[in-house]
């Protein structure tokens, strides 16, 4: 399946696998990461929350759109959710193309329109506290 | 007429109201921003959190899974989600 929401880790090889054919020259890919910091606080881990249908559908919608604005083979979106701690994988995106400027066109595009789009959304857990985070904002919980 | 929909929470504005799902019965063909003054009236801790301080507060609405503006008409059984801005990735 090109477009998932998983709970567990990334099977990179297969990602890598599931968009080749003796067409592609190049694949480029995008692997998002829980870092240790964010708005200046210490970050101790994250917890996705999805809705899962509409977060699948529209990462659907994604790849359509992406598959008809770039001359590329092929591209997979996974997103994985529940709990993540520092350092552990969030978001594959792997595009195939004959050559490399699509591929890379079309992974930056993709991550962009992932984060403006897909319902998902982070709980950041901190050494200050809980707090959602919403688009730019950090909205404080506990 | 009436007819029912069911409508959906998710992140923070779930916590606010404290339940995943509810139905509501409503008049029939309403629009999305009809629905939205529904609830503000049946829920007054969406009034006071979300939509508190400015009507364009960052609201996302879906109908059945697909994004929808607030002008969208809605039918018998479909399923609405509020949500805040997303954050994944």
């Amino acid at each position: 399946m090109k477009c998932r929401l998983l709970k567990d880790n990334f099977n990179i090889a297969e990602a890598i696998n599931s968009v080749s054919s003796p067409k592609v020259g190049g694949i480029v890919i995008f692997l998002g990461k829980v870092r240790n910091e964010s708005h200046g606080k210490k970050v101790k881990k994250l917890i996705y929350e999805a809705y899962e249908e509409m977060a699948v559908a529209e990462m659907e919608r994604i790849r359509e759109e992406a598959m008809k604005k770039f001359p590329i083979e092929d591209i997979l979106i996974w997103h994985r959710y529940g709990e993540l701690e520092i350092g552990e994988d969030t978001i594959l995106i792997v595009a195939s193309g004959k050559h490399r400027r699509e591929a890379f066109d079309a992974c930056r595009w993709t991550i962009d329109e992932v984060k403006r789009r897909v319902p998902v959304w982070k709980k950041e857990v901190t050494d200050e506290g809980t707090f959602w985070i919403e688009g730019e904002k950090q909205i404080k919980i506990s | 007429m009436i007819m029912k929909v069911k409508v959906r929470y998710f992140a923070r504005f779930r916590s606010i109201v404290g339940v995943r799902e509810e139905e509501f019965e409503v008049p029939e063909g309403i629009r999305v921003k009809e629905l939205l003054d529904i609830l503000k009236e049946r829920r007054p801790e969406l009034k006071n959190e979300v939509f508190a301080q400015d009507e364009d507060a960052d609201v996302n609405v879906s109908k059945n899974g697909r994004y929808v503006s607030f002008d969208d008409h809605l039918s018998d059984g479909d399923v609405v989600a509020l949500f805040p801005p997303v954050s994944g990735g």
